[in-house]
């Protein structure tokens, strides 16, 4: 029997009974549309966390004060105070492995322009932040060593705090106070998003580090020293190296406890690329559920028509049709609902992909291979499911079938 | 001459749950390529059961069956369809068309599992039509039809792949005299062509048009008679045509 014949019987079968048949899709529709979708929600987060991780800055080490505790979860930040600039310097000058260190030292604080005032995370650090961060700027430029040495009050804003104090304009030249203290803006800094963590990264005034010690916070600690590793493969070398400087310089007695953690960001960001990927399985396989359901109701109404058809069966048999071509008949049937399924569910699950989007902001990555994925499986699904009535129908007796009400 | 159709002892025991029932009890027969027969008996006397049997619809619980010489009893399934498609054409009581489906393609269906192309099936499909009155009639479906109708494209359906025997069933059980006489006309001009066919009825009206009457009692052959002078359909019908307008004539006046 012809092939393209079998498919035109087969569509015009279906077509007889569109209510149910379109119900049948409906299954599958929703199944490969999940399934894209929620694959489309995954890599799209993955992209982002991706992304963020790239923002932070490259093969980057963070060294914080104070020691871990068993399980690698630093322990008290901020409250130890054992770290300090020299610490910084001699890591960048001493270590081979290591392209640049800065210090890092935070504050909350109000930050006022002529008719503006907001609450950001003040920062404080050496020329190299820039470099180590990876950070660019949309106007003006960085702070030098001698802004540094001078401790000069000089300022470069994140966009978020650029944005709510100036609005559009550019505050290049415009004199800001920080905790009633001036400082003139010399810097703007391309916008970076938000962080790993949700942080708005944007949200920042980075200032030289001896200002906001000295000027505003009144110390002489800093809270931790980001570090830059020369290559990705140098990253673990760098930890190391670094380590055995810090417990030389802090002259820690061996067996004691290290008053200092290293933590490698490769690491962490290795961590959180890998939730995500779990987050697209996880997402695929429950969406893949639903397609199995899908599949199950093709069955379900495989069967029942098997048995509607019972007296056509009969017929065909009747006057010649083998039991393959009536296998084939009812297969091919299970197939083109599946597919046609299979189709529509492509259309919707990039369709909702797009609206999930625009209306909830979620980043979503149409892989074409789970479109074929999907696809594919819809075929198979069609198959696989639509085999057992098919046999039904092609092992029934003629004259049984035939006789049949 | 070898017969096309010979049965030996032939029994069908209908097994439902504990009770066992023989509907054929050992029929032996032997008919002849060309020959037009009727089977006549009361109901459940096991025609319809042998009338599958011949079809290849079923099979004997005991005895031998050859068809054409070849012992049907000794093949498997997809030969028995091949035969079905190929060398009979079966003809219901209850006309056992596709619904939905147009006269044409239920025509076309023993062709369509044949494996013959699209063109060519559609022009066998329309000969047969043709053959049995219905050429104009091709694309109405089974609803749109009359019984007799639906008839003609059942026995257009048997004959387009030219079988060389036509088993029929009380094909005239669901229809009126005159268009079972038209039915039996058809027959008859189909078996002038050298079609064997074997008709099922319970009507001697309809069994007089046949060569040959067999009488079934109780699973067995009761007698089996040639008829010297049958009667033709055609002229039956001719004849009533005339009496008919006679009757419109004298109505007139
Ligand atoms: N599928 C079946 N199962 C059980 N008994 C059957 C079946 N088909 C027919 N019979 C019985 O076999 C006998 C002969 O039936 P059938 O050949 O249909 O008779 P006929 O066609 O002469 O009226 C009847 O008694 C009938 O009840
Ligand atoms: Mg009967």
């Amino acid at each position: 029997m012809n092939f393209l014949m079998v498919f035109k019987i087969a569509g015009r079968a279906l077509a007889r009974n569109t209510m149910r048949s379109t119900l049948t899709m409906l299954g599958i529709i929703i199944g490969v549309a999940a399934v894209i979708a929620m694959v489309a929600v995954g890599q799209g987060a993955k992209a982002q966390v991706e992304a963020q991780i790239a923002s932070i800055g490259s093969n980057l080490l963070m060294v914080f004060p104070g020691s871990t505790t068993q399980g690698g979860v630093h322990a008290g930040s901020g409250s130890v105070t054992t770290l300090t600039q020299d610490d910084a310097q001699a890591i960048q000058k001493e270590l081979s492995s290591i392209r640049m260190a800065a210090p890092s030292l935070r504050t909350v604080a109000q930050v006022v322009s002529a008719n503006q005032n907001w609450s950001t995370a003040v920062t404080g650090s050496s020329p190299e932040y820039f470099v180590v961060r990876d950070w660019s700027f949309e106007s003006g430029g960085p702070f030098t060593q001698s802004d540094l040495d001078g401790a000069m009050k000089v300022a470069v804003l994140g966009k978020t705090v650029a944005s709510n104090l100036f609005g559009s304009q550019d505050p290049v030249a415009q004199i800001i106070r920080i905790q009633n203290v001036p400082f003139k803006v010399i810097g703007l800094l391309l916008p970076k998003g938000q962080s790993a963590m949700g942080q708005d990264q944007d949200d920042t005034v980075i200032v030289p580090l001896s200002t906001l010690q000295k000027r505003i916070m009144g110390v002489t600690y800093i809270q931790a020293i980001m570090v830059s590793a020369n290559s990705p493969e140098e990253t673990i070398t760098a930890e190391e190296e670094v380590r055995l400087l810090l417990h030389q310089r802090h002259h820690i007695p061996p067996g004691q406890d290290d008053d200092f953690t290293v933590r490698n960001m490769t690491d962490i960001a290795a961590a959180a690329e890998a939730s995500s990927q779990i987050m697209t399985l996880l997402l695929g396989s429950i969406a893949s559920v639903s397609l199995i359901v899908g599949g199950i109701g093709i069955m379900n109404i495989m069967l029942v028509s098997v048995t509607e058809r019972t007296r056509e069966i009969g017929i065909r048999m009747a006057v010649g049709a083998r039991g393959r071509d009536i296998l084939l008949q009812f297969l091919v049937e299970a197939v083109v609902l599946s597919l046609a399924g299979g189709v529509l569910g492509v259309i919707l699950g990039v369709a909702s992909s797009r609206i999930i989007s625009a209306f909830v902001h979620w980043p979503t990555i149409i892989s074409p291979g789970s479109i074929l994925l999907a696809s594919f499986f819809s075929i198979a699904i069609g198959v696989f499911f639509g085999l057992y009535p098919a046999r039904r129908a092609a092992s029934l007796d003629p004259i049984e079938a035939l006789r049949y009400e | 001459m070898q017969p096309l159709i010979q049965i030996e002892n032939l029994w069908k025991i209908y097994q439902t749950g504990e009770i066992e029932l023989a509907a054929l009890k050992g029929v032996s027969l032997s008919i002849s390529g060309g020959e037009f027969v009727a089977i006549m008996g009361p109901s459940g006397s096991g025609k319809s059961t042998m009338m599958h049997i011949l079809g290849c619809l079923d099979r004997p619980t005991r005895g031998r069956y050859l068809l054409d010489g070849v012992d049907v009893g000794g093949l498997g399934p997809n030969d028995r369809a091949r035969i079905r498609n190929h060398k009979i054409g079966f003809v219901f009581q209850g006309f056992n068309l596709l619904h939905r489906t147009t006269a044409i393609e239920n025509v076309e269906l023993p062709i369509l599992y044949d494996g013959l192309s699209g063109r060519e099936r559609a022009a066998k499909a329309g000969e047969a039509l043709e053959r049995v009155g219905l050429g104009d009639r091709r694309y109405h479906y089974p609803n749109q039809l009359s019984g007799g109708q639906q008839q003609r494209v059942a026995i257009a359906r048997a004959l387009v792949m030219r079988p060389s025997l036509i088993l029929a069933d009380e094909p005239t059980g669901n229809l009126d005299t005159r268009t079972s006489v038209e039915i039996m006309a058809l027959f008859q001009e189909l078996n002038r062509d050298g079609i064997t066919v074997l008709v099922v009825t319970h009507e001697p009206d309809i069994a007089r048009y046949a060569q040959r009457i067999i009488n079934f009692r109780d699973g067995t052959i009761r007698s089996d008679q040639p008829i010297s002078h049958h009667a033709d359909a055609r002229e039956v019908l001719s004849r009533e045509q005339l009496e008919s307008s006679k009757e419109t004539e004298e109505e007139a006046r």
